[in-house]
């Protein structure tokens, strides 16, 4: 612990506390968060608008996604999750290892996430399901149809570049944890991190039935 | 959760809550996974196999399926948030902001849709709703298929706007020639000239009383109806004779 406390970041001057500070950061990120979920918000509003005029529509183009790779794709964000979850919890612990470790998982899974959604999108692009003009696709008994992949694109687009962020975080702390930055009495970047990697799996568990269920 | 008391002591010396208990993560993880299968099952069945009672449900199966899965997801979320994001165990401020969050998008997404829902209200002109170019190529094999005027609400406009009696004539001998491009013109501008002539067609400014309303219940009767139809798959169609809030622009 000594050791490390070279290498931990001091208390900024304008906190009282460890613990303010903890808070405030805290408190900052949590209103980050919610400024992410009314960004999402928009898109599921054009989701909930266009799903009121063309509810059809939406059931057909749905049959076109697969919802096995969602599924599997759900599974392997809650995974990243659990594993997100506990590197805060051995941030806490002072487990240095098992912080690495959990840490390495979870960017694993995303980057699991991240090759599952490359296959899902070569796919679409594949059979033409593309957004707006640029929808080739045949087949379909709805002309709307290419409304409701340009949702799928642009949600599931904005979400997985959420979750190529969170990779780039998670490379971060994982960095910083190799350099000692962390203890259990300093582990606010793991803490915050890790709320934005949870609301990353939030949104998903919400588009994942949204758009590939109904 | 007495044993993991002594590190609440330990740790909240510096921080606001202490670590989670691995337990806690770990059925919280087990309980997501569980719902995962769930929210996938109850999409993939017909939940009218469940009404052993015969019930006369007045709501449609497929709203009951929207019905469970965002309950699940709700589930889950709030599953998430309370253990793997620590709201729990962590200050109530946190919470608020959270819960507050949804309170605004609720209020985002009710006040625009008391708009889209309800245009059709407003807009005598239905040509101001209307009008894009689908990329889209209708399945052929199935007939015209469904042009966007069809499936959105406009069932309101059928309580309140006035018909036109010279379309309501026209629509019901000859209900599917709401789908051909040709036929508008001949009632319109005259512009169009001996197709027209010969298919009927439907005045634009109708707000497509008989037909919009048969096409929300009766899917399957356009496709039957429709099969010769499979001309009218142009995009050029202006299809001012039916009523869609669709924004300009796409």
């Amino acid at each position: 612990m000594s050791s490390d406390a070279a290498t931990v970041k001091p208390v900024a001057h304008h906190f009282d506390s460890r613990e303010q500070e903890f808070d405030a950061a805290k408190i900052g990120m949590w209103f980050f968060l919610a400024q992410e979920i009314l960004f999402f918000g928009g898109l599921f509003c054009a989701y909930v608008i266009f799903r009121s005029w063309y509810p059809e529509m939406y059931i057909e183009a749905s049959h076109h996604l697969s919802w096995k790779m969602g599924a599997l794709n759900t599974v392997v964000l809650i995974t990243s999750s659990f594993t997100m979850a506990l590197a805060v919890r051995y941030a806490m612990l002072d487990d240095l290892p098992k912080l690495k470790l959990n840490l390495v998982l979870t960017i694993l899974f995303a980057c699991t996430f991240m090759v599952v959604k490359y296959f899902e999108y070569m796919e679409k692009i594949h059979h033409g399901l593309l957004p707006g003009r640029f929808f080739t696709a045949e087949g379909f008994s709805y002309d709307t149809a290419h409304i409701f992949i340009g949702l799928y694109f642009v949600m599931t687009g904005l979400h997985g570049l959420h979750v190529l962020i969170g990779i780039f975080l998670l490379v971060w702390l994982l960095i910083k944890a190799q350099k000692r930055h962390f203890n259990s009495d300093y582990f606010t970047p793991v803490e915050i991190t890790g709320l934005y990697w949870h609301l990353v799996d939030l949104i998903w568990i919400f588009l994942f039935p949204l758009l590939y269920l109904i | 959760m007495t044993s993991h008391t002594d590190s609440i002591q330990e740790h909240t010396a510096g921080h606001g809550h202490a670590p989670t208990p691995f337990g806690v993560l770990l059925k919280t993880f087990i309980a997501l996974l569980i719902l995962t299968l769930l929210t996938v099952w109850t999409s993939r069945i017909d939940l009218g196999q469940f009404n052993h009672l015969f019930l006369p449900l007045q709501v449609e199966l497929g709203f009951l399926n929207i019905i469970i899965a965002m309950g699940i997801a709700t589930l889950k979320m709030s599953i998430v948030a309370a253990f793997f994001m620590g709201l729990r165990y962590d200050k109530p401020f946190n919470t608020l902001i959270f819960i507050g969050t949804f309170l605004f998008l609720a209020i985002f997404i009710v006040y625009t849709l008391a708009d889209t829902l309800y245009r059709g209200r407003i807009y005598d002109d239905q040509a101001m709703q209307t009008g894009f170019d689908s990329p889209v190529k209708l399945d052929t094999a199935v007939g015209a298929g469904h042009r966007h005027q069809e499936s959105h609400s406009m069932k309101a406009d059928d309580a309140h706007g006035v018909p036109n009696p010279d379309v309501a004539e026209k629509v019901l001998d000859k209900p599917e020639a709401e789908y051909e491009p040709s036929g508008e013109g001949d009632l319109s501008s005259q512009e169009s000239g001996a197709p027209a002539s010969s298919d009927g067609g439907i005045a634009p400014g109708s707000p497509g009383k008989s037909s919009g309303d048969a096409t929300s219940s009766g899917s399957a009767a356009d496709d039957a109806t429709g099969g010769d139809e499979a001309g009218g798959d142009t995009p050029t169609d202006e299809s001012g004779s039916e009523p869609t809030p669709e924004p300009q622009g796409h």
